[in-house]
């Protein structure tokens, strides 16, 4: 959470640039970070970051904490601006298309299961989970909210979130195991 | 296996977006004029929100006052005591109660001499 994130909220939903410029500074890398692994190219999170921070900026006014932080309405915005983006798109991320140049991969010169485990192949294999396991584990694990936050964000009880927490690890586990039989056996 | 995932999960923080991105986007977001419309918005709503309130619980107020004042008129209401007078209710009672005995005395004497006539015809006959 951002210092002094209040007072910064209330002087900018008054207009003032400077303090909104500063949430925009603090939060944008992680609502960056949440929409890139869900869309298929970084233009694509770009774009829709920069749809988020405008639709907060614009309806700031409006805005009333309800006693969870900033970034939980930011990731609502984003969740929305995202399910917009593929309803009106009508479009479907393909794997083997995505833009890889945003993942810096890992040393490539380590064993074989490290090798398959890179940054690549966990994005990849995240993006064939369901859009409420990404989230949870993007938010939980990349961007370490408490599942208080989480469970705000999604609208859904911690225990909830618990269990798609689950879900999604033996998910992913289990994707990631198919790759390294497919490996092993190549 | 799941630390593993756990570690290459908290290693995408290395996605960042670029600087010249964030400088032309913010500059962009700021000079946009902020919406009026939720505020103002909202503000008549919760104004309404208010004004229902206040209406309703003032016509709860009156139907439970209207009730009671309807329920106990002649026990309660002052207003409905102060207009019966006690004075002129007794005489009227008294003067009911008058008619009625003259009333009945008119009719015992209607049918004594009824009666006293058909006494005196059924003599009549009978000493015939």
């Amino acid at each position: 959470m951002l210092e002094g994130e209040d007072k910064l909220i209330n002087r900018a939903k008054k207009g003032e640039k400077e303090c909104f410029g500063q949430i925009y500074d603090h939060y944008t890398p992680q609502i960056y970070r949440f929409i890139l692994l869900k869309v298929t190219n970084r233009y694509e999170a770009e774009d829709l970051t920069h749809d988020v921070f405008l639709s907060a900026w614009q309806n700031l006014r409006g805005y009333k904490s309800q006693g969870f932080p900033f970034s939980s309405w930011l990731y609502q915005i984003a969740r929305n601006k995202v399910i917009d983006h593929y309803r009106t798109k009508k479009f479907h991320a393909n794997v083997d298309e995505l833009d890889e140049s945003a993942v810096k991969l890992v040393d490539m010169t380590e064993n074989n299961l490290e090798k398959i485990l890179s940054l690549e192949v966990i994005q990849k294999a995240m993006r064939n989970l369901g859009p409420e396991q990404q989230d949870v584990l993007i938010m939980k694990f990349i961007e370490d909210l408490p599942h208080r936050d989480i469970a705000a964000t999604l609208g859904k009880s911690e225990g909830a979130v618990r269990l798609i927490q689950h879900r999604a690890l033996n998910a992913l586990r289990e994707q990631l195991g198919d790759r390294s039989a497919d490996g092993e056996s190549e | 296996m799941e630390e593993k995932i756990l570690q290459l999960l908290k290693s995408l923080k290395i996605l960042q977006p670029e600087k010249g991105f964030l400088e032309r986007s913010k500059n962009l977001i700021i000079s946009a004029p902020q919406k009026q419309f939720p505020g103002l918005v909202r503000g008549v709503l919760d104004s309404l929100k208010l004004s229902m309130a206040l209406s309703l619980a003032s016509l709860l107020l009156f139907v439970v006052i209207g009730g009671f004042s309807y329920l106990n008129l002649q026990k309660v209401s002052p207003g409905a005591v102060s207009l019966i007078n006690e004075a002129k209710l007794r005489s009227e009672a008294s003067n009911l109660d008058f008619q009625i005995q003259l009333g009945e005395v008119k009719y015992y004497l209607e049918s004594d001499e009824a009666i006293g006539a058909e006494i005196d015809k059924l003599l009549d006959e009978l000493t015939l």
